[in-house]
């Protein structure tokens, strides 16, 4: 067994990188193994995904020519500490037209970078969307269930569910273990100690005392985001994407409207 | 004799309308709103013109001259047209003049030769001008270089100096068009700057580098002979730190961002239609597009204003080289010495 | 106007050719207000207008349109991440009010707004935002009370699903569709008021009941992203603060109190907040709060306090410098809201009202530059909490009669 490539091993490995159209694959940036995932992946799904954008109700408005000015990238939090660039995104949606696999190299981890700051929305002289196509994108994302996508969801479902149910997202009560964020100090374990004490005394009726939401919520507010959740389609995309989380909100969701009826 | 020609507007356009009516025996008013002659290149004080650095004397000088010493052309200075009635081959046409007030005049044809402004870049606050003390705009940076003195506010000589491209163009919050001369402007002031300070370093910072046609001579000098360095990427933020400025952007060739110091800027300021082009729009009922601009009958044929007896010339129909505005002034008085030919004809017979 | 729909870039092309869209997003979003009230004028939606009874005043946006901000009988749209963990920063504002005389309506009858579960994991959708948005605006209409918007995030998810909501016709009809099977009509506010605009429009007298003295405390200003770079046409810009470069609240309210305002390299960049970074990826949200934004304020300024208007913006700056100052990197800097300043300067309790003791970063030094005895409140604050724990009740902040009901 030859302990080299041989010449042909080389050339056979060159022409593998070649797409349908005989071009290589060289043109625009990403991270090597996205790249390398949407080679491999079912062109079925990233049409589809491509669609699912395309027919955002947002998109025509998020989405102009882009002359890669850079204005973007240049004030872009992200790309500061990520492999990212906003520019990419909008070049990458503009080319993904006929190629779709351009769109699916983000999917699994690039457009998880955004800090959802519009700065580059704010600046493109052309009035792009960077931030917001890559929002179109994550729905779209979550929508397919892919499995990066859960992956990358997995340490929020906590949250995902406090929200989907109670309709508030940080709440007094994730505070009492110190361990959800040990990484604010050391004043946390202070905090989680004083914690009951602390909230009943605050001087706001709506807020003193309550532990499990961000303030006092009536049943029947809850209630009528969780038909929201369901109507809109929200219960769907979580089952897709967090299905623990989405199948013990879409069973609160029934309650909920299981309640409405009988008021009615 | 026939009702002169008014030309609105005394720049080259307007210079070169004047001057070949009248060299073809046609009496001209020449209006001009300021009181030099010479529109921006006077105005500005340009020292030389692009792409082959000569003098701007060379062409203004004798433009001007050719005006002023033709007895068949009559220069109002310090005028404005401010109104107009009657129609094509009897026009008459109110004047007012600083410090002369008004006056009305029997006019055949009229040549439209309004100009430019440049955009006001104030109106950006990311790049600090009008506070910073040493970001300025290309048409003030052709004034020092014509007296040969380019220095910071507080009198030092500038190392590091930065052309920002593009501002106030191609920009969908300020104006949409792209300007057409100021990359060749700015890469011409740069050599200029890079002979008058030995050890100068120059940053072009562009999108795009658009020196048109025979002007592309420009960007290959300005790196092979000057040194002169190129950074690809729009900038997003001047911060003055006090004595220095920052200039922040995304390098898209390289995907890196950049902050750099620099000791001076220089903003690449586009061309606007100005307040001038707007107010004979108004006066004379012409169709302006959605720029701003005077629109022509048709896009490529700038001189058919689309209305009898009116012809455009020059930067007000789009943004242009003095080159070209010449040649629109040429082609526009062609126009009206046709036009007033053929009423003096009607006229006659 | 249903947009046709485009697929592709150059039909997109004749879209924007025939939508006039060369100036961009002010113009669309001031073509938007007018049909919104077309929209009203064809019964298609009900306008909560900001009436006389409000007692508006008027301030500039960025293209220097009129905004109208009520300043009286206000319904309170809280901020999730506020009420429950930085309590401070809303019980100061409801303390200023009650101060000012200031009628509010503190609903338990609203939800969060959503959107920082939107930004941060994409698991909603416009139709979902713009339902929320719709269905606490008409909570807020059932009470005739105006809807004042604490959180920069619903402020700037509201700008959009309102957008939506008055241009997209097919939207805005699944919208209905779900809001009448929650026995409501389609309210939709005229103006979108964020509370620091509020806070910006009283700065004179929030500044006549000054106790403190704050002419010797250094201020930064961070202002939120979603509040002026998402949609910028819609946020307050005043002549005479800044030059009207940037956007006027908070550095207002500091200059009305009398504190100093400082400048920094890195004002217009965001916190590091990211919605989804500041839960799960913290890595990535500290090092850009603490080397991109509290390191250069402590390096060009040292000032004594940064201040900022938004909950994430508060959580990140004040978090992220734990874990770097851990590691041995000096700088540091309180970090407040503009509610709880101006509350401290007129006299709030800090530990009572403005909660600091919630916040991280050390607000000692502040606190002592501002004269307040912090040990001496401290002990107030745990005689305060041993008698809540002993059954007293909270001395609730209630708001001041309403007028008409």
């Amino acid at each position: 067994m030859p302990a080299f490539t041989t010449r042909a091993q080389k050339a056979r490995r060159r022409a593998s990188r070649l797409n349908q159209d005989g071009w290589l694959y060289g043109g625009l940036p990403g991270l090597q193994w996205e790249v390398e995932n949407a080679r491999k992946a079912d062109r079925k799904v990233m049409q589809s995904i491509r669609d699912d954008m395309e027919h955002h109700e947002a998109f025509h408005d998020y989405y102009h020519a882009c002359i890669n000015c850079g204005n973007c990238t240049a004030v872009c939090p992200a790309f500061r500490f990520a492999d990212f660039g906003p520019r990419i995104v909008v070049q990458k949606v503009m080319h993904s037209r006929d190629e779709p696999e351009l769109l699916y190299q983000m999917v699994d981890q690039y457009i998880w970078a955004c800090f959802q700051c519009y700065a580059c929305w704010d600046v493109c002289p052309a009035h792009n969307n960077p931030g917001g196509l890559v929002a179109i994108i994550k729905e779209a994302a979550v929508r397919h269930g892919l499995q990066s996508t859960q992956k990358t969801l997995e340490p929020y479902s906590r949250i995902l569910y406090k929200l989907a149910t109670t309709g508030t997202q940080i709440t007094p009560d994730m505070h009492s273990s110190v361990g959800l964020f040990r990484d604010w100090g050391p004043h946390k374990a202070e905090l989680a100690k004083h914690l009951k004490e602390y909230r009943d005394a605050v001087p706001v009726e709506t807020l003193a005392g309550v532990m499990d939401k961000s303030w006092k919520v009536d049943r029947q507010t809850m209630d009528e985001l969780l038909i929201i959740e369901k109507e809109s389609g929200v219960i769907d995309m979580l089952k897709s994407s967090a299905k623990d989380v989405g199948d013990v909100v879409e069973e609160a969701a029934a309650e909920a409207i299981a309640r409405k009826e009988s008021h009615e | 004799m026939s009702d002169p020609v008014l030309v609105i507007g005394a720049g080259p356009a307007g210079l070169q309308a004047g001057a070949d009516l009248a060299g073809l025996g046609i009496p001209v008013v020449l209006v001009e709103r300021r009181s030099e002659l010479g529109g921006a290149p006077i105005r500005w004080k340009y020292k030389t013109l692009a792409p082959e650095l000569r003098p701007t004397e060379e062409v203004m000088g004798p433009m001007i001259a050719a005006v002023e010493s033709n007895p068949l052309v009559k220069i109002y200075r310090g005028s404005v047209v401010e109104r107009i009635s009657g129609s094509a081959g009897n026009f008459r046409v109110a004047l007012h003049t600083d410090g002369a007030g008004a006056r009305e005049l029997a006019i055949g044809a009229i040549v439209t030769a309004t100009g430019f402004e440049h955009f006001d870049a104030s109106r950006d606050p990311r790049y600090e001008y009008g506070r910073a003390a040493n970001v300025i705009g290309i048409h003030e940076l052709e004034g020092m270089l014509k007296e040969g003195r380019v220095v910071c506010k507080d009198g030092r000589k500038p190392k590091r100096i930065a052309f920002v491209f593009c501002v106030g163009s191609r920009d969908r919050a300020t104006n949409a068009w792209c300007c057409t001369v100021c990359c060749g402007v700015s890469i011409k002031q740069g050599i200029e700057l890079k002979l008058l300070l030995k050890d100068v370093e120059i940053y072009n910072i562009y999108i795009d580098v658009r020196t048109f046609g025979l002007w592309e001579q420009l960007y290959w000098t300005s790196m092979e002979e000057h040194g002169i360095n190129f950074i690809r990427g729009r900038v997003s933020q001047i911060f003055d730190t006090g004595k220095q400025l920052l200039v922040k952007g995304e390098d898209t060739l390289v995907r890196g961002p950049f902050e750099v110091l620099m000791d001076m800027v220089v903003l690449a300021v586009g061309i606007t239609p100005g307040e001038g082009t707007a107010q004979v729009a108004e006066v004379l009922d012409l169709k302006c597009n959605t720029f701003g601009f005077l629109q022509p009958r048709h896009p490529n044929v700038h001189y058919d204003s689309g209305k009898d007896g009116i012809f455009l010339a020059g930067a007000c129909v789009a943004p242009m080289s003095v080159e070209e505005a010449i040649l629109g002034g040429s082609a526009a008085a062609m126009q009206a010495a046709k036009f007033v030919g053929k009423s003096a004809l009607q006229a006659a017979g | 106007m249903s947009e046709p729909h485009a697929t592709g870039l150059f039909d997109r092309a004749k879209f924007a050719a025939s939508a006039k869209l060369t100036t961009g997003t002010t113009e669309e979003y001031l073509r938007m207000l007018e049909r919104m009230r077309e929209l009203e004028r064809r019964d298609e939606l009900l306008l909560h207008h900001v009436k006389d009874s409000y007692k508006p005043v008027s301030v500039h946006t960025l293209s220097r349109r009129e905004k109208r901000i009520p300043t009286v009988d206000l319904w309170q749209h809280k901020s999730c991440g506020q009420c429950g963990h930085i309590p401070g920063y809303v019980t100061a504002l409801y303390w200023i009010m009650a101060e000012l005389g200031v009628p509010f309506v503190d609903d338990t009858n609203q939800t969060s707004c959503t959107a920082w579960n939107y930004y941060g994991s994409g698991t909603s959708n416009p139709v979902a935002l713009a339902a929320v948005f719709a269905r606490n605006m008409h909570a807020a209409w059932q009470k005739d009370a105006y809807p004042l918007i604490h959180c920069g995030t619903s402020y700037g998810d509201y700008k959009e699903v309102r957008y939506l909501l008055v241009t997209n016709d097919e939207l805005r009809g699944r919208v209905r569709t779900i809001l009448q099977k929650l026995g409501r009509d389609l309210v939709i506010p005229e103006e979108l008021v964020h509370y620091s605009e509020w806070l910006h429009v009283m700065r004179d007298r929030l500044a006549a009941r000054r106790q403190l003295d704050v002419s010797k405390i250094k201020v930064v200003v961070h202002s939120a992203c979603h509040c002026y770079k998402l949609m910028s046409e819609d946020f307050t810009y005043d002549d005479t603060i800044l030059g009207g470069r940037r956007p006027a609240p908070i550095t207002s309210v500091a200059l009305a109190l009398g504190a100093q305002i400082a400048d920094y390299s890195n004002w217009y960049d965001c916190c590091g907040f990211g919605f989804r970074h500041i839960l799960t990826e913290r890595e990535m949200s500290r090092s850009f709060a603490y080397f991109r934004k509290i390191q250069p304020i402590v390096r060009e300024t040292q000032a004594d306090v940064l201040l900022t208007h938004d909950t994430g913006c508060v959580t990140t700056l004040d978090k992220s410098q734990v874990v770097p100052l851990a590691h041995g990197y000096k700088e540091t800097v309180p970090v407040l809201s503009d509610a709880q300043f101006a509350a401290l300067a007129m006299g709030a309790h800090p530990f009572i009202v403005c909660q600091v003791h919630w916040h991280v970063s050390d607000w000692r030094p502040l606190l002592e530059k501002m004269g307040i005895d912090a040990e001496q409140a401290w002990n107030e604050y745990r005689e305060y909490v041993e008698n809540v724990k002993r059954g007293m009740k909270p001395n609730f902040i209630q708001s001041p009669p309403r007028v008409h009901a």
